[in-house]
């Protein structure tokens, strides 16, 4: 019983979790075709209005969901496990996937299905989550306990059974390898090892996802097309720090549970969202000369539109710069820095672009979006 | 002569094995698939209820379950001219009027093996509204017939009587075309045929007065299943839990008769998906029927599609209709 208004944007365009942002374009043009206010198939079954309302949904989720950072963000809010971005065919010979992508979707399909029958979807409030919803019941291969000797998994979701401390948010001036969004070996032992095991390969050394061709003759290697955005080699330490599983954990009070859920749960959101803009700033690196420092503000500032565009002139950026470089439209933009709050767009949507844009700033993309989403909240009253 | 002798045992002994397997097809059929009822309605009048369930039940039959069709269009029943039968002696009006103790009595054959036939022709003024113990009497005894499916033709419109008999299935059959008006009907049906689910289950879910206001149009009430879902978990948050399995529980089935476009074979879908988004309840769609001068021409002929033209295409999507019939879960 999930009508649109409560339908997650996957459910929205009847799209696997695992759909190519191809697949996600033509569901949406499918759909908002079919859901047009001539057709036949709506005749007499709601209020004129009804269908626009879904069309403007399924708008919105068509765009986020085509946006890889804010997709990233919204899986990492329903719980899903990151992403493999599936390389572009370039032959039909590629048509054979490495077995470690095959195990990938199936675990996301097998993420589909525990989303579909057990996480009753809530529209987001990133304000509490203590009215939010339970966390989805993780897929089946991440349940399985990995050995003793192995970090458990990276999406496993925060519960509240005590938790580990949250992990030292990776800090974009330290400039880490660049850590692709991608399930590394060490994440899903399990997985690969079945995967191996399928192709009766012997038993893994573990090899990230994507990995180079099996078949060293192939006449397309990886080297004709782009370069991927995989490491060579991930380093194993890279997911250790966070869940040190001999740390030993503090064990939290019942009433602690909700805000050491929530802590994880914002750490998770803002380690992945360190990944991405490590893997970004990797690639600007080359590129563009250091960042100006921003202004120093007051641990307290409130951050509305007058203080974000007091903070981008400080630092002499224009609206067109950050809008070209982070693919936000300049409209949300201004709308942001002159409180337009009522023109912007949903929550979901507003929470990524602030991140983007106190990233360009220079400023703590966590305080921002909350400083800014509470007054927005306010201002609705 | 021994050589002689050997071959004659041969040839008495070789059809021993065989006899077995005709009988035990319908038995198999009848103790994996627990007898299922199933209703046709659809709101609108001339949509072709009358031509799926006859055809269905020829379908069943030939596929070696024992059917019982039943007319339940009390006003107008034409359910024998489907299948190609004089108007039965006895019908269902004996039944509820005590001349006849049990269904199977009513039950006249169709010339179709295991298909029977319960009529609900009778010119009598008042038999298309049976009184309130009538219509459980019969609905009950309904139930209780030992064949491996029933199935229900449903009159038009969307009155407690038809509903109620819709209701009854383990499968409700809607038939729509592909017209506004037929689709207008079609969802007015479903949604009548949702509240009346729920009014009927009222004692036990114990939230009549919010279904009681929906089926009434009271200002403020629910207008949707789900808007009604949402007032009970704000005010009934006991019965919610109830209320939420009833309302899963009802899962219609679609069949779009008399396609003539590749768009109208999709309507189905496009129906059921834009009932599932809005509502967010489960619609079904069977298949579709092609619209076919050979559906015509057996009408004319009086004779039932599957028999007189039976490789025509209207008959091919009827009993692709029936697979998709046959493979629901019980």
């Amino acid at each position: 019983m999930k009508p649109f208004q409560l339908q997650s944007y996957y459910e929205l365009l009847e799209v696997p979790v695992s759909a190519t942002t191809e697949q996600i374009r033509r569901a949406f043009e499918r759909l908002n075709a079919m859901y047009a206010d001539d057709q036949v198939a709506l005749y007499g079954l709601v209020e004129a209005g009804s269908a626009s309302q879904l069309r403007a949904r399924l708008q919105e989720a068509m765009e986020i969901l085509c946006d890889d950072d804010l997709r990233l963000i919204y899986d990492n809010d329903l719980g899903l496990p990151p992403r493999v971005p599936v390389p572009p065919r370039r032959d039909e010979e590629d048509d054979e996937q490495s077995s470690a992508q095959l195990a990938m979707n199936e675990l996301l399909t097998g993420a589909d299905r525990a989303l579909q029958s057990t996480h009753p979807y809530v529209p987001f409030s990133y304000v509490s989550s203590v009215e939010a919803p339970p966390p989805p019941t993780p897929p089946p291969a991440v349940v399985v306990a990995p050995p003793a000797s192995v970090p458990p998994p990276l999406a496993v979701l925060p519960d509240a059974t005590p938790t580990p401390p949250p992990p030292p948010a990776v800090t974009t001036s330290a400039q880490p390898p660049p850590l692709p969004p991608v399930l590394s070996g060490e994440d899903h032992p399990e997985r690969s090892r079945e995967a191996a095991e399928s192709k009766g390969a012997p038993s893994p050394p573990i090899e990230p996802v994507i990995a180079a061709p099996e078949r060293p003759a192939a006449p397309f290697d990886f080297a004709q097309g782009e370069p991927l955005p995989v490491p060579s080699a991930p380093p194993p330490a890279a997911s250790a720090p966070l869940a040190p599983p001999s740390a030993p954990a503090p064990r939290p009070s019942p009433a602690q549970a909700p805000q050491l859920a929530e802590a994880a749960a914002i750490a998770v959101a803002e380690s992945q969202l360190a990944r991405v803009s490590a893997a970004v700033d990797a690639r600007d690196a080359r590129a563009s000369a250091p960042r100006p420092k921003p202004p120093d503000l007051p641990p307290d500032t409130e951050f509305n539109g007058e203080v974000l565009r007091k903070v981008r002139t400080a630092m002499g950026i224009s609206l067109q710069q950050i809008s070209e470089k982070t693919r936000i439209s300049a409209r949300h933009l201004e709308g942001i820095e002159a409180d337009r709050y009522a023109a912007l767009p949903a929550p979901v949507y507003l929470r990524g672009i602030l991140m983007n844009l106190a990233r360009e700033l220079g400023l703590d993309g966590l305080k921002v979006s909350k400083s800014y989403l509470q007054l927005v909240e306010k201002a609705k009253g | 002569m021994s050589q002689g002798g050997e071959a004659e045992n041969k040839i008495i002994e070789f059809p021993r094995p065989k006899p077995p397997r005709a009988p035990r097809k319908p038995r198999v059929v009848k103790t994996t698939r627990a007898r299922r009822i199933v209703a046709v309605g659809g709101g609108k009048g001339g949509i072709g209820k009358s031509l799926v369930s006859a055809n269905l039940g020829i379908a069943l039959a030939q596929r070696g379950s024992s059917v019982v069709l039943v007319d339940a269009d009390l006003g107008g029943a034409n359910l024998h001219s489907c299948l190609g039968v004089p108007q039965p002696q006895v019908s269902l009006s004996d039944f509820i009027d005590r001349r006849a103790e049990t269904l199977e009595e009513v039950a006249v054959p169709t010339g179709i093996e295991r298909l029977k036939l319960i009529s609900g022709a009778r010119d009598v003024l008042d038999a298309a509204n049976p009184r309130h113990a009538e219509k459980q009497k019969l609905l009950r005894h309904i139930r209780s017939l030992d064949v491996d499916y029933v199935i229900v033709d449903l009159g038009a419109g969307t009155g407690f009587n038809t509903l109620d008999f819709f209701l009854l299935a383990d499968t409700g059959i809607v038939v729509l075309l592909p017209e506004p008006t037929s689709i207008e009907n079609a969802y007015r049906f479903i949604k009548a045929a949702f509240f009346r689910r729920l009014q009927l289950m009222e004692r036990t879910l114990g939230c009549g007065e919010l279904i009681a206001d929906a089926l009434a149009g009271a200002p403020g009430a629910a207008k949707t299943p789900f808007e009604l879902l949402t007032q009970a978990r704000e005010k009934l948050p006991e019965a919610y839990a109830r209320l939420e399995v009833a309302v899963n529980g009802f899962r219609p089935q679609l069949v779009l008769n008399q396609a003539r476009t590749r768009a109208d074979h999709e309507l189905g879908s496009q129906v059921s998906g834009a009932w599932k988004k809005f509502f967010g309840l489960d619609l079904g769609y069977l298949g579709a029927v092609a619209h076919d001068d050979a559906a015509w021409k057996a009408v004319r002929a009086i004779k039932p599609l599957l028999i007189a033209e039976p490789g025509s295409t209207a008959a091919a999507g009827l009993l692709h209709v029936a697979e998709n019939l046959l493979s629901l879960p019980a």
